[in-house]
């Protein structure tokens, strides 16, 4: 079996080799651990019940042990060699790339382990070093680029990628954080929401509702808005009935045919407008969903179309189960009401969406537009920021709210987009270019 | 996949938004009332040479699931260390609440007069009295002016005294009311109210023995509304004579002045609406909120309508507003917090509510920690509250209410004394504190902790949450703990019974440990301790 373990400049197919561990002329291994890293735990037990709950639990890092052998000429040619050695433990952060025989690499950033143990045969010249380098948990792939300047729209009934985008086929053993590329040349402030449904059939769950298409109220009529998805949308009159009792829009089975996948937290918005009156008009809504009513949300300066929050909803999340049986299916039924509070105007629902909220939702306000730039939702480093045409970074002062999205292997994963403008109205034709981007992350090594 | 705790903890400093997750060594954030977010504590990995972090700096944990806020506060100064752990900074951070602190000014809202604030006037005939006497009806206290016998009076002599405390506090005079008696009935002398400074006559009665009843005057429609401190006065107004009796004199009984207040968004209010004797908690919180809490979010601020009318409610030597909330919590079942900052306007979230009735959240001793000392002491069936009146004396009122668990073993208890002191000094209000008191304390407070490192259920949000979550959405709401010396009226419970329902006071989360919840009664820590017992320390100075 042959095995590479070279000490590298960088993540990459053809990295600047440093020094190889295991040339076969100089450096030998012979004898590696790569044991997968630690669980830390967090344990809770009493004696009022049987076994110990598990709350939550995170890799810790990973010591990789290996024994290496250095055979030289001479004392002085040893002592080159070991500079060498010592010179890469003594880097604070450094890679590690690892193939074993065809397997595709993989890459451990480790940390500073200049403290080892040591044997040297005199007589022999033979120098072995016991190395114990910590490392992060995880070995990384190359990076991957499943997704590439894919344009997502703004509008959920698109033909394609209509707020959202599949990745599948990703690599490795554990989850891993995307690197998210935001183009948009149309220089608009952007409000972005990035949701993920990572398990299960995410296909399975109808994303969003027209408001026309759901059962309307007698106080409520289908029209035609230019600015709406598929040109249609819902008025809302209060003139017979102003109040939050009276259900304007009715949609059973909201997220689909009632089914174990909907089980789960959900953000629900709504796209409105205004429709006559005047922008001091003054608006309540509220979302029921199952069993759960969500809180009274006051839509006021409305004009053109925005997305209102109308709260986070949880079905049976964590889910429930038949005793120690299957997972029991979960309805959602979406009552939407509304009432004006202030002003003569109607209210214009356009659809409302469902924005899955258990694994990560992630919320940033780009500002002043991206325009040629690109942003960057730059998971692995858990930051924002954004990037010149050329490739220079311009900024990283956005303060974003949530979690960055991560991609879990063997699983069809759906992003979920939410674009809004900040000062300005809505536009259905606000597109952008997305590109994804990860490291899979592996336990052990690659296949 | 592990199980990380899914937070995110990002700091604003003067370089820019910073996350710093994966650099903070561990996590403690804690919310409670009265307040709010409370303490945040973050130990982090950075070299000590670091420009990056400063005081005041901003700290928001959300969680990374739906980016929902878990907590936010300012960063006070950093402690720094450097030892066999390397260089950490240790982050302490405050939650809004702490803004409440900010401002100290004096203020008045309603006063019943305290007599011993009338000054002499400078126009006011040395021959004349003026002083305290009293209420021959009721044997209240009452301030007489007179003038005696024998003294040869001119047109216009006056004998007056000035009330100015409105002009110290900054506001301007919107009410006022007081009735008399007088020694003799006589349409040459009149016991009149001038308001100042544009000397406005704004109340004009003849002496007559029968007296003159309560009638309010109003800033714009009997005086201007810039006038800001009044003078009472008996005024001379025949052609001149020697006084041939004992009785020209004028008592001035139960006089009280509303001073001006602002709406919660700092604009004075509308004459108009001083058209009662009282003001209530409502008036007062949006006043404070207003006039000292710049960093707070008036326009989605949520306050609980008023619930007591107060008759007196006065700062004349200053108080900044958490102390003015605690004081309103004294009178009235509501609390005080100050929650999450807005990112884009930089301002606290603010709350005065009602105590929720009706639980929220259960939990079960077979899976969360739970601990109950347990006590009796604080059982109370009786308590005196100790005020100041009018003069200056000490006044009590004692009440009482039925504690069952004290009856039925023949026992009666009484609390310490509360003392309101002058700021709050009346005898309606003293019967109302007397009252909240004894209504906390007629079923033992829990004064134990509730770990929890599971979901539990919210039964107003409506999913479960996860301990972080409590943090924020916890406090003030009643809890069940199951498995807990069950009663049969345990399932209808509106309140906490000392038993199975209890009253979520403070939660305090780190990730290693879960989600401590206090019941009943707030963390007692030494630093609470000293600042109670410095507030008690300043209420019984008198003015």
């Amino acid at each position: 079996m042959t095995l590479d373990v070279e000490w590298v400049d960088a993540i990459s197919a053809s990295p600047t080799v440093r020094l190889d561990m295991n040339d076969g002329t100089i450096f030998g291994l012979t004898q590696i651990d790569v044991s997968p890293p630690p669980l830390k735990r967090s344990v809770v037990s009493t004696l009022l019940s049987d076994g110990n709950a598990i709350p939550s639990a995170s890799y810790d890092n990973r010591v990789l042990g290996m024994t290496v052998e250095i055979s030289t000429a001479n004392e002085s040619a040893l002592a080159t060699q070991l500079q060498t050695l010592h010179r890469e433990l003594a880097r604070p952060t450094n890679l590690l790339r690892w193939v074993s025989g065809n397997s595709a690499p993989v890459f451990f950033r480790t940390f500073k382990a200049t403290d080892y143990v040591q044997e040297l045969e005199i007589a022999e010249g033979f120098y072995r070093a016991r190395l114990a380098i910590p490392a992060e948990p995880f070995a990384l792939g190359l990076r991957q680029n499943p997704v590439t300047a894919l344009d997502i729209n703004n509008d959920p009934a698109a033909a394609s990628n209509g707020m959202f985008a599949d990745v599948t086929g990703v690599l490795g053993d554990v989850d891993t954080p995307a690197l998210l590329t935001i183009a948009d040349s149309a220089a608009v402030n952007m409000l972005l929401t990035v949701a993920v449904r990572s398990r299960g059939t995410p296909s399975s769950l109808t994303r969003f509702r027209q408001a026309e298409s759901m059962t309307l109220d007698a106080s409520v009529t289908s029209v035609a808005v230019g600015t709406f998805s598929g040109g249609n949308g819902a008025r809302v009159a209060f003139g017979t009935t102003n109040d939050l009792t009276t259900a304007r829009l009715t949609q059973l089975d909201f997220l689909g045919t009632a089914s174990v996948e909907h089980a789960g937290i959900y953000r629900l918005m709504a796209r409105v407008a205004r429709s006559g009156g005047a922008a001091t008009d003054d608006f309540e809504v509220k979302a029921v969903i199952g069993p759960v009513t969500g809180q009274t949300v006051t839509v006021s300066n409305l004009t053109g179309p925005q997305m209102v929050d109308l709260g986070l909803f949880g079905l049976a999340y964590p889910p429930v189960y038949d005793g120690y049986g299957a997972q029991l299916p979960v309805d959602s039924d979406v009552i939407f009401y509304a009432r004006r509070t202030s002003g003569s105007g109607s209210l214009d629902v356009d659809y409302i969406l469902a924005l899955p909220a258990d694994t990560s939702q992630f919320t940033v306000d780009f500002g002043g537009g991206i325009g040629l730039d690109s942003g960057f939702l730059d998971g692995p480093q858990d930051t924002v920021y954004r990037k010149s045409s050329g490739g220079a970074w311009i900024t990283s002062n956005f303060l974003p709210v949530g979690g960055l999205p991560s991609l879990v292997p063997n699983q069809t994963n759906r992003l979920y987009f939410v674009r809004s403008r900040t000062t300005t109205d809505d536009q259905i034709t606000d597109d952008f270019n997305l590109s994804v981007s990860y490291w899979p992350r592996y336990l052990y090594v690659a296949p | 996949m592990s199980l990380p705790v899914p937070l995110a903890v990002r700091l604003t400093t003067s370089a820019g938004a910073k996350t710093i997750t994966r650099e903070v060594r561990d996590l403690s954030i804690s919310g409670g009332i009265p307040g709010g977010f409370g303490a945040a504590t973050l130990p982090l990995d950075r070299p000590l040479t670091t420009t990056e972090i400063a005081a005041f700096d901003r700290v928001y944990v959300t969680d990374s699931r739906h980016g929902g806020l878990v907590y936010s506060g300012r960063l006070e100064d950093p402690g720094r260390s450097a030892g066999p752990d390397g260089q950490v900074w240790t982050l302490v951070a405050s939650g809004g609440g702490s803004h409440a602190s900010d401002n100290t000014t004096p203020v008045v809202y309603v006063d019943q007069i305290d007599f011993g604030m009338l000054q002499r006037a400078g126009s006011s005939k040395r021959a004349g009295d003026a002083g305290e006497d009293v209420d021959s009806a009721t044997g209240e206290p009452a301030y007489r002016i007179g003038l005696p016998n024998g003294f040869t009076a001119a047109t216009n002599d006056e004998v007056s005294v000035l009330y100015q405390a409105l002009r110290e506090t900054g506001q301007t005079l919107a009410r006022e009311s007081h009735s008399g008696d007088m020694g003799r009935t006589s349409n040459d002398w009149r016991l009149r109210l001038k308001t100042y400074p544009s000397g406005t006559v704004a109340r004009d009665d003849a002496f007559n023995t029968a007296g003159v009843a309560a009638s309010a005057r109003r800033a714009t429609l009997d005086f201007p509304a810039a006038d800001n401190y009044l003078k009472f006065m008996i005024q001379y107004t025949g052609g001149g004579g020697q006084i041939a009796v004992d009785t020209t004199w004028a008592v001035i009984k139960d006089p009280y002045v509303i001073g001006s207040r602002v709406d919660i968004f700092g604009v004075a209010l509308d004459d108009t609406l001083y058209n009662k004797a009282t003001v209530n908690d409502e008036d007062v919180i949006r006043d404070q909120i207003g006039r000292n809490c710049p960093l707070f979010d008036a326009a989605n601020a949520r306050i609980a309508a008023g619930s007591f009318e107060m008759d007196q409610c006065a700062y004349i030597d200053g108080a900044n507003p958490a102390k003015v909330f605690e004081d309103m919590m004294r009178l009235v079942r509501r609390y005080w917090a100050v929650w999450g900052i807005n990112p884009t306007t930089g301002l606290y979230d603010f709350e005065w509510s009602v105590f929720p009735s009706g639980v929220r959240f259960g939990a079960s001793t077979r899976y969360d920690l739970f601990e109950s000392p347990g006590s009796m002491l604080d059982l109370y069936d009786r308590v005196k509250v100790r005020y100041l009146d009018r003069k200056g004396r000490v006044r009590f009122v004692t009440r009482t209410q039925t504690v069952p668990a004290l009856a039925a073993a023949g026992l009666s208890r009484t609390a310490p004394t509360i003392n309101l002191a002058d700021e709050l000094g009346s005898v309606a209000n003293a019967n109302q504190a007397g009252d909240a008191f004894l209504a906390e304390h007629a079923y033992p407070p829990n004064a134990g902790t509730l770990t929890i490192n599971r979901p539990i259920f919210d039964s107003v949000l409506g999913r479960n949450l996860w301990p972080w979550e409590l943090v924020r959405h916890a406090p003030a709401q009643l809890i069940r703990v199951a498995d807990v010396a069950p009663r049969p009226d345990g399932l209808n419970l509106t309140e906490r019974d000392g038993a199975t329902v209890f009253r979520v006071m403070n939660v305090t989360y780190s990730p290693g440990t879960g989600a401590v919840l206090s019941l009943d009664s707030a963390p007692r820590r030494l630093t609470t301790l000293i600042a109670q017992a410095r507030r008690e320390f300043s209420r019984a100075r008198k003015r």
